[in-house]
């Protein structure tokens, strides 16, 4: 089992026994992961955080061999003016039986100038599945600023806590 | 591995009867076809602009390149404009009987004893049938057909007629501008409660008759509406197209549902715009049923326009071999605290295809107003599909939005437990079809939900686990 961190735009073979790819951007980043191998597993977690840029991630899933298996986690943080796109398809080949996988973006934006686009897909062409995806976004929550400042925090302190349990 | 085969029995209400339309245009549609419909129907010349307007704009528009395959539509085979009978009948003994027997199987009679209130039924491109309640004309409320309305509230009409869809919107919009006839008008005045749902039923009954409802509605402050569509068309092995327009206008702190019930034949094409303007703390409930057609793309909007409105939109998609039900939700909230809750149901089997397509926007106004979005889909066979896109476009840093959708087949163990209670593989698929769709039928009035449970019932019948 190895672990790839991934730093290019790129198409990306998933073999059997990768167990992770990671990455952290704040760039455009078009990834494709293909599923050719019957067996095989990953999960697959990214960082995206942003100033004042607009970049655009792209994830695609091809799931084309039986039996294969993903887990996709995208968190993406937007500061100042800053506007992701995030793109994230899942497609399931009428050849892939009993494949699993599940995508999920959270985004949260610090800032009222900030914006976040997110575009899930699916598309199933076999019964024998499990997907699904999930996105959420939100702006920080102020009763808990208010209680990390009731202990003592400053609100630059309670902010940086929150964000770094929020990408934890 | 157990795979569900559907075979779905013949399509019960798939009859027709003979046509004796009393007027037509000829097939294909030119400016000379826009004007004549404008023409017959005595038209003041402000709606003739619009149509030609429309009819223009038509013309520039292409189809869409994305979403469900539209390139076997001819627009030069169909006809625009019929008229089954000279006159829109108040009482139902006027109703000619060949239409009564099309009603009566589709029991739209049963649903008139049933204590419900104005039934304006459209058979073919204009409506027969209208009746309203005494006491609700009394009140004030207006339950027309569109071309009546266009005669005798004409100021209205024109105040409201394609402000909230534009000609513009989209090339069917456009089409439906241009050739538009027969559909529903609906104005319910300051303060009045409606405690019955207004319904209408209606059906394509000719060889290639494009049917282009426009529908209407205004609810003024503090009214509140529950409107109900039933469709049903016979079976032609030619297309059919329908491409409707509905608009529903709900002024500040009123309460409007509109709930459509659709079962085309397998071979219309059911493209429909319907949008809705919510005005402050003003509700407005989209419940869209699709069961049937050969393709249908339909995504219900609202428009959260002032603060505290609030859109509810339930969605259910049936897709049987050869279909697609390209179904989904739109909601833009323009103003702070509005609210919307999107849930959508889908089931896909034998070679159908359902796509949920939605979109969520929170503009930069709308602080702190939430979204959620939850798409589920049973997909019941391997040569089935089901595809989810939704899209959501945040401009605020201060709203919560939040979207899940998950795909499964028929869970093995419930299927499992269902026949180690004695019950067929079939009679077990059903019902945990049916008990996936029940969010949503228990919020359909309730000679529509017995309706609905049997037709999924009867789309059942034949499955062999």
């Amino acid at each position: 089992m190895s672990e790839v961190t991934i730093t290019e735009s790129g198409t990306y073979h998933v073999p059997t026994g990768i167990s992770s790819y990671t990455f952290r951007s704040n760039e455009n980043l078009e990834l494709t992961f293909l599923f050719e191998d019957s067996g095989a597993e990953t999960s697959i977690t990214g960082v995206v955080e942003v100033h004042d840029e607009a970049p655009s991630l792209s994830i695609t899933l091809r799931h084309l061999a039986p039996q294969t298996k993903a887990e996709v986690l995208i968190k993406t943080l937007v500061r100042g003016e800053g506007a992701p796109i995030c793109n994230g398809a899942i497609y399931i080949a009428p050849e892939a039986s009993e494949s699993e996988s599940y995508l999920t973006h959270h985004s949260l934006l610090l800032t009222p100038e900030s914006k976040s686009w997110s575009r899930p897909s699916l598309e199933i062409c076999h019964d024998q599945v499990k997907c699904s995806h999930a996105a959420t976004m939100r702006s920080l929550d102020d009763e808990e600023l208010y209680y990390a400042r009731t202990r003592g925090l400053s609100r630059e302190e309670a902010t940086n806590l929150l964000v770094a349990g929020f990408l934890a | 591995m157990a795979t569900a085969n559907y075979t779905p029995p013949a399509y019960t209400a798939g009859f027709h009867d003979p046509e004796t339309y009393l007027a037509r245009t000829p097939k294909g549609l030119s400016e000379e076809t826009v004007r004549a419909i404008s023409a017959f129907k005595q038209e003041p010349e402000w709606m003739l602009e619009k149509r030609l307007e429309g009819y223009r704009i038509f013309l520039e528009k292409s189809l869409p390149t994305w979403g469900a395959d539209l390139s076997s539509l001819n627009f030069e085979e169909m006809t625009y404009f019929l008229r089954a009978q000279d006159k829109p009948a108040r009482d139902w003994d006027d109703v000619p009987d060949a239409i009564k027997t099309t009603f009566e199987r589709l029991g739209v009679p049963q649903a008139e004893r049933g204590l419900l209130a104005g039934v304006g039924a459209q058979y073919e491109s204009e409506v027969v049938y209208h009746n309203l309640r005494q006491e609700w004309t009394e009140q004030g409320v207006i339950f027309l057909d569109s071309d009546t309305a266009l005669k005798e509230h004409p100021e209205i009409v024109k105040q409201y007629f394609g402000t909230i869809i534009s000609a513009h919107d989209n090339m069917f919009a456009a089409l439906n501008t241009a050739v538009w006839s027969g559909g529903s008008f609906v104005y319910i005045p300051k303060g009045v409660i409606l405690e019955t749902p207004l319904q209408t039923y209606f059906r394509i009954n000719a060889r290639n008759a494009g049917q282009f409802e426009r529908t209407l509605i205004i609810v003024e402050e503090a009214a509140s509406l529950h409107y109900v569509e039933g469709c049903s068309a016979p079976i032609y092995s030619s297309d059919s197209l329908h491409a409707a327009v509905v608009e529903v206008i709900a002024l500040p702190e009123s309460r409007v549902r509109y709930t459509t019930i659709q079962n085309w034949s397998g071979d219309v094409y059911n493209l429909v715009t319907k949008r809705a303007v919510a005005k402050k703390n003003a509700t407005v409930e989209w419940v869209d049923c699709n069961l049937g057609s050969k393709v249908t793309m339909k995504y219900p909007s609202v428009i959260l326009q002032e603060e505290g409105a609030r859109a509810e939109i339930l969605s259910l998609a049936v897709a049987g071999s050869g279909q697609h039900q390209d179904a989904g939700a739109k909601v833009f909230h323009l103003a702070p605290n509005t609210r919307s809750l999107i849930t959508s149901k889908s089931v896909s089997y034998g070679t159908g295809r359902s796509s949920y397509r939605g979109l969520v926007r929170m503009t930069k106004k709308a602080r702190g107003s939430k979204s959620s979005v939850q798409c589920d889909a049973l997909i019941l066979d391997s040569t089935a599909r089901s595809d989810t896109y939704p899209t959501i476009d945040d401009q605020t840093g201060s709203a919560k939005v939040e979207h899940e959708a998950t795909v499964s087949k028929v869970g093995e163990e419930q299927l499992l437990y269902l026949r180690s209670r004695g019950l067929s593989a079939a009679a077990a698929t059903a019902l945990v079809v049916n008990g996936f769709l029940e969010p949503i039928i228990k919020q359909l009035p309730m000679e529509y939900a017995i309706e609905m449970n049997r037709l999924i019932e009867l789309e059942m019948e034949g499955s062999v686990g």
